[in-house]
């Protein structure tokens, strides 16, 4: 057994660092780190930089661009975007929509729509969840029917949908055989130009007064046959790949380490007030929590391709959910009175990092009320390890 | 021993809550939110007109003399409703600290004028730093000249008239401000949860000798803070018995996998564990509106900030589940719960949040022979 990193990745996380530090935009590195919303164009100039650089899609298929990363080195990168503070590329594209097409889609959609993902042409948003379908996924109702030139007309209403605002184009799961024995077995995949006739887009904000969801309507929505991925009524399949295949990041380890930095040296400004020891004491468990969470998440990368127990995923997904939840509750608390501020109401622009920190506080704690219930929720994660470990 | 309201308690609670179902729908709360004062004067008369304004004061004020459970049954229902008029900081704290330390003449002006809607006050202090902390009153032949900048005054904005403690020849004075005075800066916000409060910077503000309300007050800001804290409890436990609501309904009525969540076992246990933490929230909101107004410290604080504690912990527990049982939904602006949240959370934080309260406990009961019950 050996647990330490190889002296090529120490030299990998110092180049991808240099690398970093030195291309990012100063003003787009310090909205990183206020938290506050990036422009459409500020995300897609950075990823741009990481497209030209080879970066963009590191853990392709290097036939479609990838960087050859280990996933290990997959990891590292992922931190350094967290602790040096770069934007997070928007993830529908680059690792939901990108690998369905490169694993299940016809040669023609690959050359058409990976290099255009690879270097952001194409910002893409996820087309799954429904008002009346979310956990319960398979019992969607968007419906595509064939018309009489063989193209889709799409009809429904999805919701839910991240930043679909900049979105080109929507990966979209419709029910394409009604009659289906199983509703799962009715379901296919589809690929939709935004900009069709027949989609009106309605923002959802979130209770912390931000704009990153949206209801997406669809009435009679044409969509070319040739922009069905794989075949018809085995969209869920492509599903579940997708859905199983995000195995880094969910757990969102670097996210969470650096804003547990970032609350130490507030704590720290404390030190010999009221109340010091208690937030100390919950900051360093949950400093031993962001330990064990890296240990199992290295512990899921280091393991053979094939080989990683099916409980893994579901317990960084629980675990990681619940340790960020927690950072993001004892900063609104060690935050006091100074939290208590609505958006954009704090009065002048912070004057360091530590009040950078306290004007988020709020607004982090509130929307990140969602990491357990997106992306499966923690109960259905908890459904999923016990029919594993039980067998059913 | 009897934990029941009285018929006319009971009344209270039934007029009032009707009046705020009414009135305090999402859209006509948006609306009070965007008005100049943040709140909504209209719904202030009305409370006015329903006697609420002058429940705690004596008769001989305009008052009705009315005991803590109203308050208790008051500041619930605004809770409920997530009201937005500054009961708690015109009536309760203004109106408390008046009673504890003006002179006669000055309550005598001012008691009666809270108690028809016609006088908004505010305190130019929150949080857990000592009162006086914020600002010093330098003695001048008018009479004092004030400076400093407190940053949180709930209502500071919308009120005429301020209560401001500040440090005086090593006492903590009260002065009793216009909000229009010269040389006062007022940053009027919003906190997250829409409460309207403001900023308040005294840049050499002199005030009147008739403005003192008194030279030494810090024992009767700690009262009137018990009885404020307590009030925050009740309005706590207001909220968190419609989120609990709310959350059951959805357990009914949402439908996934052919079958009413509710149908859950996970859900319906975490359902049951919000349950739990209301009744204990109840309990402690009762406790601590009871035994506020003891002139036995240790038993006052003991129970305010044990209630304090417990509530900001149950109300968190609950919240948070709240919006986890009723997944996305329970996370989007359009629907209540995440106001009902916000507004438990903020509450929770004022006038000393968990850890400040834990940290009095601490001070009161860290001797073996005096424990916390």
């Amino acid at each position: 057994m050996n647990i330490e990193f190889t002296a090529e990745d120490e030299s990998f996380r110092s180049e991808v660092r240099a690398f970093l530090e030195g291309s990012v935009d100063p003003r787009t590195r310090a909205k990183v780190r206020a938290g506050i919303e990036l422009d459409k164009q500020e995300v897609v100039d950075w990823v741009r930089v990481l497209h030209a650089r080879g970066w963009s899609v590191p853990h392709w298929p290097s036939e479609w661009g990838g960087a050859g990363w280990t996933l290990l080195q997959q990891m590292i990168y992922r931190e350094l975007v967290y602790e040096v503070g770069v934007p997070e590329a928007p993830s529908f594209g680059m690792s939901m929509v990108g690998p369905v097409i490169y694993t299940f889609g016809s040669q023609e959609q690959k050359k058409r729509f990976l290099p255009r993902i690879a270097n952001l042409d194409d910002w893409w948003c996820q087309g799954f969840s429904e008002p009346g379908a979310g956990s319960d996924l398979a019992s969607l109702r968007a419906t595509a029917r064939r018309d009489l030139h063989g193209n889709w007309v799409l009809d429904g209403q999805k919701t839910w949908t991240t930043l679909a605002q900049h979105a080109d184009w929507i990966f979209v799961l419709a029910r394409t055989n009604l009659d289906a024995s199983r509703k799962q077995e009715g379901i296919s995949f589809l690929l939709v130009n935004m900009r069709s006739p027949g989609i009106t887009v309605r923002p959802l904000r979130t209770i912390d007064g931000g704009h990153e969801i949206n209801e997406v309507f669809f009435d009679g929505v044409v969509v070319p046959a040739d922009q069905l991925v794989g075949e018809e009524n085995k969209g869920w399949t492509y599903a579940k790949f997708l859905l199983g295949n995000e195995r880094i990041g969910q757990a969102r380890v670097g996210f969470t380490k650096a804003r547990l930095r970032r609350i130490r040296t507030l704590i720290a400004r404390l030190r010999g007030g009221p109340g010091y020891a208690e937030f100390e004491h919950r900051l360093l468990k949950l400093e031993v929590e962001l330990r064990a969470l890296e240990m199992t998440q290295l512990r899921m990368l280091a393991a053979a391709e094939g080989q990683v127990p099916p409980t893994f995923a579901s317990v960084l997904k629980i675990k990681g959910s619940e340790t960020l939840q927690a950072a993001t509750e004892l900063l609104y608390d060690v935050a006091g009175i100074a939290a208590l501020a609505g958006p954009g109401q704090h009065g002048g622009a912070p004057r360091d990092a530590d009040e950078e920190l306290i004007a988020m506080a709020a607004a982090s704690y509130f929307n990140n009320r969602k990491v357990s219930i997106y992306g499966g929720t923690n109960e259905i994660q908890r459904n999923i390890i016990a029919q594993a470990v039980l067998g059913s | 021993m009897n934990f029941d309201f009285t018929p006319e308690q009971q009344l209270l609670q039934d007029s009032l809550r009707r009046l705020l179902k009414d009135h305090y729908g999402a859209e006509a709360r948006r609306q009070y939110a965007r008005s100049g004062d943040g709140f909504s004067r209209d719904m202030w008369q009305r409370y006015a007109e329903m006697g609420l304004l002058a429940l705690p004061f004596p008769q001989d004020l305009g008052g009705l003399d009315a005991s803590p459970v109203e308050t208790l049954v008051t500041m619930q229902a605004f809770g409920r409703s997530l009201a937005l008029e500054p009961y708690l900081e015109s009536v309760v704290l203004g109106g408390g600290l008046l009673r504890r330390l003006a002179p006669p003449a000055m309550q005598a002006d001012l008691i009666p004028r809270i108690a028809d809607g016609s006088l908004v006050l505010a305190f130019a202090h929150e949080g857990s730093e000592a009162p006086g902390s914020y600002v010093s009153a330098e003695r001048v032949d008018s009479g004092f000249r004030l400076r400093g900048r407190v940053p949180l005054a709930v209502a500071g904005a919308a009120a005429q008239q301020l209560l401001v403690p500040a440090r005086c020849d090593g006492r903590v004075a009260v002065l009793l401000v216009d909000r229009n005075i010269e040389n006062l800066s007022v940053r009027a916000f919003q906190l997250h949860d829409g409460t309207s409060a403001a900023e308040l910077r005294f840049d050499g503000v002199l005030v009147d000798h008739a403005c003192l309300v008194s030279e030494d007050a810090a024992d009767a800001i700690g009262r009137v803070t018990d009885e404020a804290n307590a009030a925050i409890c009740s309005e706590i436990v207001g909220a968190m018995e419609e989120a609990f609501e709310l959350t059951r309904d959805y357990l009914r009525t949402r439908k996934q996998f052919g079958v009413a969540i509710g149908s859950f076992q996970t859900l319906r246990h975490r359902l049951a564990d919000m349950v739990v933490h209301l009744e204990h929230a109840r309990s402690m909101a009762i406790l601590a509106i009871m035994r506020c107004g003891s002139d036995d410290r240790v038993e006052r604080e003991s129970a305010v900030s044990s209630a304090k504690v417990q509530i900001a912990g149950a109300a968190r527990a609950l919240g948070q589940s709240a919006i986890q049982l009723h997944g996305g939904i329970g996370m989007t602006e359009e629907y209540s719960l995440g106001h009902l949240f916000m507004r438990m959370e903020s509450l929770a934080k004022r006038l000393g949040g968990a850890d400040a309260h834990l940290a009095r406990l601490a001070g009161i009961h860290g001797d073996a022979d005096t424990a916390v019950m």
